[in-house]
């Protein structure tokens, strides 16, 4: 064939690109297993971060690790039942009433944790009215079993990628214990920066709840928390400079995941 | 199988697998002819990680694997490679083995792998990789493609090694994580040291590449030509 003629080259750059694709799906598929098992032991130290069991630059072992998961945490899966609510609604200075669909209630379920993806796929071939939705809760609890802590997974987007993370509370079900992130696409040095452990450090201590009670999460302020400011103290964290789009991403799925449990939670906090 | 070793037949004689030149394209890379410190290359990286040495490490293992492998691959394939679509092609390859040390490090150094996040990815960008396989392994036989390819991944990873370093024991006070600067001495201690917060910065790594830099081409005579 003509080393110079159109059919060569299209030939040429074909079979490149099949060959590569051919050696990278057989590299990825001999690993997928072991990088999943990598993936989720991380999730696991995340939440134990995230619960005060563990600290980033604290020296363990896996084996400890694995060994403080099983042995203080608890895994729950939840089924989430969502109902349509009628919301007092003023629009244009008109009262008048919204349709809804809210989380009304949270069941916990015998299913584990571990079985979670398939349960998902299995609902996924059901007709959409009788899916049922599931969620993950983990309990921290000491020798006795009480509960120290618990946590939810977070997730939402922020500028270029979906953050996912845990938050926990403690057993007051309003105070914020520790927050991480596993899983981001953001920026480095920006958006990236919600790996910070020092900004992590300023979560500890929030409350998500309000005088009332209501779900108001916690809010990352443009600028630096003025301590002097009693809700600004309690409800706000500093935001990340140069990353607006991030720092609004976070507050709203922090808020919206919170309200999401809230029912659990309802039923679960001790004052 | 048996264990006896069949006489190898004799060769016409090749040129050697190591002489003058072949040592030549490795060691030229290391000092005279260094891609960050002469030429400049790969800069971006060089800043981004180098705050840990281990995250260094592993960030020089790759760009080693994936420079002798592309410089060897896209050698073989030179005279196959039709010229209008050389640059595109090289990009698949190097693209496509960027992606396989990525699989590789989530596999076998996963916690590390996570830290070096997006520049693992960005081996992609980096100038000496593609710099090298149209300048030398397009015109050049495999095996000395292969050592530009080597000394050239050498030449990077001591200089970011140096800066890593630096950064490293001056920015947390440690070498690879272990503890070198006592903590007693500092000042949360009662001491009077503190950690020095630039070398955790970006620009704490440019100062730092820049003092290589100059130190490096004064003392290997290098000046910009005009």
């Amino acid at each position: 064939m003509d080393r110079k003629s159109n059919a060569y080259v299209v030939t040429f750059a074909v079979t490149v690109c099949a060959i590569s694709a051919v050696c990278l799906s057989a590299a990825y598929n001999t690993f997928a297993a072991d990088i999943a098992a990598n993936e989720l032991f991380d999730q696991q130290k995340n939440v134990l971060i995230a619960v005060g069991l563990y600290e980033r630059t604290e020296p363990k072992s896996d084996e400890e690790l694995r060994n403080l998961y099983d042995n203080f945490i608890e895994e729950k899966v939840l089924q989430v039942k969502r109902e349509d609510v009628e919301r007092p609604v003023k629009q244009g200075g008109v009262e008048g009433t919204e349709t809804q669909e809210e989380v009304v209630d949270m069941v916990e379920t015998e299913y584990l944790i571990a079985d979670l993806a398939g349960l998902r796929r299995e609902e996924g071939k059901k007709p959409e009215g009788d899916r049922r939705e599931f969620a993950t809760v983990f309990r921290r609890k000491d020798d006795a079993g009480a509960t120290v802590a618990w946590c939810i997974p977070i997730s939402g987007y922020g500028l270029w990628s979906t953050l996912y993370g845990f938050l926990a509370l403690e057993p007051d079900l309003a105070t914020v214990k520790g927050i991480t992130f596993y899983k981001h696409a953001e920026t480095p040095g920006l958006g990236g920066e919600v790996d910070n452990v020092n900004w992590q450090a300023q979560w500890p201590g929030k409350s998500v709840l309000d005088a009332q009670g209501n779900v108001v999460g916690v809010q990352l302020k443009k600028g630096v928390v003025d301590s002097s400011v009693a809700y600004e103290k309690s409800h706000m964290v500093d935001g990340l400079s140069g990353a607006t789009i991030t720092s609004n991403g976070v507050t709203k799925f922090v808020k919206s995941d919170l309200e999401r449990y809230e029912p659990f939670f309802k039923k679960n906090r001790t004052e | 199988m048996t264990t006896a070793v069949a006489p190898a037949p004799a060769k016409a004689p090749a040129a050697p697998l190591f002489g003058k030149a072949e040592k030549k394209a490795v060691l030229d890379p290391l000092w005279d002819n260094n891609p960050i410190a002469l030429q400049v290359l790969g800069i971006c990286s060089a800043l981004a990680v180098t705050i840990k040495l281990d995250q260094t490490v592993l960030m020089c293992v790759g760009v080693i694997a994936v420079l002798c492998a592309s410089n060897t691959i896209i050698s073989l394939l030179r005279n196959m490679i039709p010229s209008k679509i050389r640059i595109i092609i090289m990009l698949v390859v190097i693209s496509s083995l960027v992606t396989l040390v990525d699989i590789l490090l989530k596999r076998f150094a996963f916690d590390v792998a996570k830290g070096l996040s997006v520049f693992v990815g960005l081996i992609v960008t980096n100038c000496i990789v593609m710099g090298r396989a149209e300048a030398f392994a397009m015109a050049n036989k495999p095996w000395p493609s292969f050592l530009d390819g080597l000394g050239n991944a050498l030449g990077y990873s001591w200089i970011l090694l140096a800066v890593a370093f630096f950064r490293e024991l001056f920015g947390s006070g440690t070498l690879f994580g272990v503890r070198v600067i006592p903590a007693s001495v500092y000042a949360d201690a009662g001491g009077f040291y503190f950690n020095n917060g630039l070398m955790v910065l970006a620009p704490g790594a440019f100062l730092l590449l820049g003092v290589i830099v100059w130190v490096q081409r004064g003392i290997s005579g290098y000046t910009e030509s005009h």
